[in-house]
């Protein structure tokens, strides 16, 4: 079987921007991505976690986008970054080298 | 104010069960109430708050006095934020602009389970209240909560500091919040299935379940609320004393008002309390995050939930019925 190399952009932050940070990503024109919710940690803003069932203020999300190449990943990286985690609210963003089977889906 | 009646809302499952969920986050217990749980009962409360106040709506019919109250709602929700933001900005509590839109926007705002509590007290002592009055919800709840925005936005130099979501969209996403769907929309299937064939079905299950829900439901509030008592340390004292007399006043000045539209005296208790005086710590949290990114969001909810919430279930209760019954006799 032949893989191909491709990126993962990994986007942790606040649940309460998960739509807009979503709006963002279509607009930067990814074709997929992933939503992990209910999450927890701890950070720079000391621990975050939920507050049961009343809101999901406290909480994290983890989205993950596959794309194709290095210069769309830094271009979600630096957008992500400067509208919402430069200063605004709680939030990691990193990237991963992967490799898919069906390069032309992302 | 009469002992009997702080008794009452003091001893009541309601206000223990919150109580024990302090005790639990306080003593570190590792009792939890799964989030689906919790946001189950939530959203069942306000259904049922809805579906009930549709069926008596059905049997009582409406009058002039649900405009009067819309209006009076409204423009108490801007009052409330008016008044809150200049006086958080003032010398005096010397907030900045972001936090104290924040704080006035949650304290403007709606609790909606400070709501499910007034409605459970009145079926506690068996009094009577206009149902349409819980429906009023989304008026002041969304005029606050723009009020307190636009005044915070205005008041930071730097504009570029707001998150992009114009008026507009907060007023939609005010009137298509959740709770306020559930009230609205369950009042009206309510009224529209009334009868013994359609929501009479039903209606044993709201009716029923509604006070011993609303009490388990205190408990989850209650370890929420345990686990921020600490955050209250860092909080400057006179903003602490904000948070306690701010309920107060919002109790009287809407108690003035619904008797002054004509509402009964459980009526009255309901717009006072149940909308004026709590502090929402539910659904205004997220869209002050959303809003004002720069406000502290910790500051705000611990405010609404750990100091307004427990007054107003021992004090706030009892007085705004003392305060409505004694109003009526006046005017």
């Amino acid at each position: 079987m032949e893989l191909t190399p491709a990126k993962k952009v990994v986007i942790i932050t606040e649940a309460v921007i998960e739509e807009q940070v979503i709006r963002l990503l279509n607009a930067q024109g990814v074709k997929g991505y992933t939503v992990y919710r209910n999450l927890t940690g701890k950070g720079a803003r000391g621990v975050r976690s939920g507050l049961g069932g009343l809101e999901k203020l406290g909480e994290n999300v983890r989205i993950e986008v596959v794309v194709a190449g290095e210069e769309q990943a830094h271009a979600i990286m630096e957008a992500v970054y400067g509208k919402f985690l430069a200063e605004k609210y709680a939030g990691i963003t990193y990237l991963e080298d992967i490799r898919v089977i069906r390069p032309e889906k992302f | 104010m009469t002992w009997d009646a702080i008794m009452q809302s003091i001893f009541s499952p309601p206000a223990l069960f919150f109580a024990l969920g302090v005790l639990a986050a306080v003593i570190k217990s590792d009792l939890k109430v799964p989030d689906a749980a919790g946001a189950t009962m939530g959203l069942f409360l306000l259904t049922a708050i809805g579906v009930r106040a549709g069926v008596a709506v059905s049997e009582t019919g409406l009058d002039g006095a649900v405009a009067a109250g819309a209006v009076a709602a409204t423009l108490l929700g801007v009052l409330f934020a008016w008044t809150g933001y200049n006086l958080l900005t003032s010398r005096l509590f010397a907030l900045d602009p972001a936090n104290a839109g924040s704080v006035a926007g949650h304290f403007g705002a709606v609790s909606s389970m400070t709501l499910v509590l007034s409605v459970a007290f009145l079926e506690q002592v068996r009094k009577t209240y206009e149902p349409f009055v819980p429906a009023l919800y989304p008026f002041m709840d969304t005029a606050a909560l723009v009020t307190a925005i636009l005044l915070a936005r205005r008041g930071m130099s730097n504009h570029r500091n707001g998150n992009g979501v114009s008026t507009g969209e907060l007023l939609r996403e005010g009137l298509t919040a959740r709770t306020t769907v559930l009230l609205v929309g369950g009042l009206l299937v309510g009224f529209v299935t009334a009868g013994p064939q359609g929501m009479g079905r039903a209606l044993p299950f709201f009716d029923t379940l509604f006070f011993g829900v609303a009490s388990f439901f205190m408990l989850d509030i209650g370890l929420v609320a345990g686990a921020r008592l600490s955050e209250l340390k860092a909080v400057n004292k006179l903003v602490l004393g904000y948070a306690i007399l701010m309920p107060l006043v919002h109790v009287l000045a809407a108690a003035l008002t619904g008797t002054l539209i004509g509402l009964s005296p459980g009526g009255t208790m309901v717009f006072a309390i149940g909308l004026a005086g709590g502090a929402s710590f539910i659904s205004a949290p997220i869209v002050m995050r959303t809003a004002l990114p720069q406000a502290n969001p910790s500051l705000s909810l611990s405010l609404a939930l750990a100091v307004a919430f427990p007054f107003n279930v021992l004090i706030g209760i009892p007085l705004a019925y003392q305060v409505s019954i004694f109003l009526a006799g006046v005017f």
